[in-house]
């Protein structure tokens, strides 16, 4: 255990710039969380050109402070509004809406606050534990391992983002076509540039992500606004609990940071996986299953402190590995490559004092969001009645400057524009988009690795299956793809 | 119905990628794989997973209508192309408090005051932030 990079780390953490974009990016993500509508992979796009003029790392810190700040801040607009900004959120709708429904958003909303500090924050230890022994893993793959590791991240995401696994397959392929676009760089073969030098260096994948999210959103917005109201919740009362909703929720905070972290931690499942996964079993192990569904406190503290803890799980790919296992951390991945960091297992080599930095800012930063949404969340609350009239015109207003901020392009704008509708048709289609971006953000590491890989066996393709770690990575590829459909078309034989 | 049509429309995006891949050129010596092992293997998958779609769709449940936003959606969809084409002429705080004025007007019609500022105030606070504090390049177009 490096305990002096460690503690370096947090006096990295502690300098004033690093504290004040740290308490920039969890504030920011705390808005995002509670603006209805708008999801943390929408907001972390939207922000990311903010960090343009920054050094690394505390542009690093701020954007890992709004990516969990705005997991912190989801549940607010769940629980008010039944409105969910983002899948990982859906499942502490269901009791928490209710709960506040019965005059309890106070306690909901404390709750959700509480077990997200606590299994966020046991996140954070067993990441600071993880994170370098499964890079230092890492550094013993070669490009065959790398391939086929890649492929497999992309695929469980595919199959596991939900809906249609086919579906899922096409968007991820179809990330993966848009990522070849530009010039090819081992051979300087300009591929489906169409002769626009502006496609030269290949697509920016913030003008899709925004294009696929923001815009997107914007316009199926649109559409909704006529077509009817939600019912908003008042938050009357304290924010804080009662003795005995406090004794009935620790252990499901306790039980969601274990199973959110192990599942944040998997590529591809992430911290959607991770409240399904808490709720049932909560609602398995509870006494008092008839209470879920209708305001039952451990429905809320479970997937909560779950969707938290997985994703302080996801980061331990993501930095150790370079290999996102989720949407977000896709987009995150992304951010990082723009500010000219690679992430992965050399990471912590040539860049320990960023890399302890951010996992030691992570720290306070949940300390900051405890603070955030628990006293100051009647704040916060007041932002909900932005309505959505106005404030989804002003998301495009915010594509329109992050897409042209990346490159001065109008070609850029354009492609937002397409990537907007594109996104529209996907959401109405029922095309997941999460693949696409993990797609178009892997796509290059995926060929590179693949060539690499090549070049080594002098293009023959045994050398994917001669390696024990490319081959139990591939069979996993194989199963998350086939098993769902044949474990479902087992249940349905057995109930017949 | 909609995932047979999402299935064909896959098939023929494949073709069309297949035929874009097919006239890139050959891998080059010491380079086994080349520029088109990738795009050829995409394509491929494409036209698989697409007919796969296309002849065992997901079960019937209807997605809500499509471009249901009707004509507002349409406006919507081609003010984000026109600002492409005046930003770089007109300049950032004309094109931007347009654009926005408009699609305020789409959003939240029969409130011209209450627009009209709210596109201003946001054209002018993005500049600052972005122009002014963050050193974003921004077009002057008519007004430079």
């Amino acid at each position: 255990m490096p305990i002096d990079a460690i503690l370096h780390g947090f006096v990295v953490a502690l300098e004033p710039t690093n504290l004040f974009f740290l308490f920039l990016g969890t504030l920011l993500g705390t808005l995002i969380g509670v603006l209805p509508g708008i999801g943390p992979s929408t907001g972390i796009a939207l922000l990311i050109p903010l960090g343009f003029g920054l050094s690394p790392t505390p542009a690093l810190i701020m954007m890992a402070g709004v990516y969990y700040g705005a997991m912190y801040g989801g549940s607010t607009t769940s629980i008010l509004l039944n409105a969910p900004g983002e899948a990982a959120s859906v499942m502490t709708s269901i009791d928490g809406y209710q709960m506040a429904r019965k005059g309890r958003p106070g306690a909901a909303l404390a709750i959700s606050a509480i077990g997200s500090f606590i299994a966020g924050t046991l996140g954070i230890v067993a990441l600071t534990f993880v994170a370098l022994p499964v890079a230092e893993l890492a550094l013993r793959f070669g490009p065959a391992e790398f391939c086929t590791l890649i492929l497999f991240a992309l695929v469980a995401v595919a199959s596991l983002s939900g809906g249609h696994v086919v579906k899922g397959l096409i968007a991820l392929v179809l990330g993966l076509a848009l990522a070849t676009v530009g010039i090819e760089l081992q051979s300087g073969v300009s591929r489906f540039t169409f002769g626009v030098a502006e496609l030269d260096d290949g697509i920016d994948f913030l003008v899709v992500v925004i294009g696929v999210f923001a815009v997107a959103e914007s316009l199926v917005g649109l559409e909704e606004l006529a077509a009817g109201t939600r019912e908003n919740v008042r938050l009357a009362g304290p924010v804080w609990l009662t003795m005995d909703e406090w004794r009935r929720s620790y252990w499901p905070i306790l039980r969601g940071a274990v199973i959110g972290f192990v599942t944040g931690v998997l590529p591809g499942a992430g911290a959607t996986v991770a409240s399904v996964v808490s709720y049932t079993t909560e609602k398995r192990l509870s006494k008092r299953k008839e209470e879920f569904g209708h305001g039952a406190i451990e429905g809320v503290a479970g997937p909560e402190s779950a969707n938290n803890a997985a994703s302080m799980g996801s980061m331990v790919p993501l930095l150790s590995l370079g290999i996102p296992g989720s949407n977000a951390t896709a987009i995150m991945l992304g951010a990082l490559m723009m500010y000219g960091l690679q992430p992965g297992p050399l990471l912590f080599q040539k860049q320990p004092l960023l890399v302890w930095g951010l996992i030691a800012s992570m720290y306070f930063g949940n300390l900051i969001l405890l603070i955030l949404n628990l006293p100051l969340v009647k704040l916060f609350v007041k932002i909900i009645d932005v309505p959505q009239r106005i404030l989804l015109p002003l998301v495009i207003g915010l594509s329109f400057i992050g897409v042209y901020s990346i490159n001065s392009s109008v070609v850029d704008l354009a492609l937002m524009a397409v990537f907007g509708v594109v996104g529209y048709l996907m959401r109405k289609l029922e095309v997941p988009a999460a693949p696409l971006v993990m797609g178009l953000v892997l796509g290059k590491m995926l060929e590179e690795s693949m060539r690499q890989a090549l070049a080594i066996s002098g293009g023959s393709y045994a050398i994917f299956v001669e390696r024990p770690i490319a081959v139990a990575l591939l069979v996993a590829a194989v199963l998350v793809v086939a098993a769902p459909p044949i474990v479902s078309r087992l249940r349905r034989l057995r109930a017949r | 119905m909609h995932d047979r049509a999402v299935g064909a429309v896959t098939v023929l995006f494949g073709v069309a990628f297949l035929i874009g891949t097919l006239r890139l050129p050959e891998a080059l010596l010491g380079d086994p794989a080349g520029p088109r092992m990738l795009p050829l293997i995409l394509s491929w998958a494409l036209i698989g997973l697409g007919a796969l779609l296309a002849l065992r769709p997901g079960p019937g449940r209807p997605a809500g209508r499509l471009w249901g936003g009707g004509w507002r959606l349409t406006a919507a969809s081609a003010l984000l192309v026109l600002y492409a084409f005046i930003l770089t002429p007109l300049g950032y705080l004309v094109a931007t408090t347009i654009v926005l004025m408009a699609l305020l007007v789409l959003y939240n019609p029969g409130r011209p005051v209450l627009n009209g500022i709210v596109a201003v105030a946001f054209t002018a606070v993005t500049y600052g932030i972005f122009h002014t504090l963050l050193g974003v390049y921004m077009p002057k177009g008519v007004l430079g």
